[in-house]
């Protein structure tokens, strides 16, 4: 094999395990920050704090 | 084009040679390999992990980045050369990579880093890989791997 292919597809390779090792590490993350947000979601709620609607409905904070 | 006259393995005639000439070429790849890996690697921490480089961080790096394209202009021809201009370049690299491991210990008082006042702290351990490998311990260990192949090549390669 020519040496000029073999540092292309080295180069190649790294990229790839960079580019993969960075997109599992940030689904990762997500995953993490979702469970500890839903474990940690009644804290946020006041016992008194009137509820209506659907639950799992989109809240835009302004 | 005509390679230069300084890069072995010219003579397609000589064997011996032209081992030579492909065993220097190997330990300079796995030089490339191992700074690449390093270029890589110090990115993630920073661009992925969001670990903010520390100043010593940033000496180490200046020295790793630069071998990268070094070693890689060095493989086409195989160039003498490249030992001449990667080597210093690892060697200060290595000479951070020690300083700054002798701060993360706390050998060095804290008075003398010269990363103390107001941006990242370089004593701070924020990644220990298995429970024992450090940051500053990676980079001692790569600019280390990258100085004793150099060796070897210019010993074994470029008499």
């Amino acid at each position: 094999m020519k040496k000029s292919y073999i540092v292309v597809i080295a180069a190649i390779l790294l990229i790839s395990a960079f580019i993969g090792t960075a997109v599992v590490y940030q689904q990762q993350q997500v995953t993490e920050i979702k469970v500890v947000s839903s474990q940690f979601a009644a804290r946020l709620e006041s016992d008194y704090a009137a509820t209506m609607g659907d639950p799992d409905a989109r809240v835009t904070i302004v | 084009m005509n390679e230069p006259s300084t890069a072995i393995g010219s003579s397609p005639d000589d064997s011996t040679t032209g081992q030579v000439a492909q065993l220097g070429w190997v330990l300079v790849f796995a030089c490339w390999l191992i700074a690449t890996v390093a270029l890589l690697g110090s990115l993630f921490f920073s661009e992925i992990m969001n670990l903010q480089p520390c100043v010593l961080c940033w000496y180490q790096r200046i020295f790793m980045y630069p071998l990268v394209v070094i070693f890689l202009v060095g493989l086409f021809p195989l160039d003498p050369g490249v030992i001449r201009y990667a080597l210093p370049l690892a060697l200060i690299g290595w000479g951070f990579g020690v300083f700054h491991y002798l701060v993360y210990s706390e050998y060095i008082p804290e008075s003398i880093q010269p990363c103390t006042q107001g941006g990242v702290s370089c004593s701070e351990i924020n990644l220990e890989l298995l429970g024992f490998i450090t940051i500053p311990m990676m980079s001692i260990l790569t600019f280390s791997a990258i100085i004793i192949l150099l060796i070897i090549v210019r010993k074994r390669c470029f008499k």
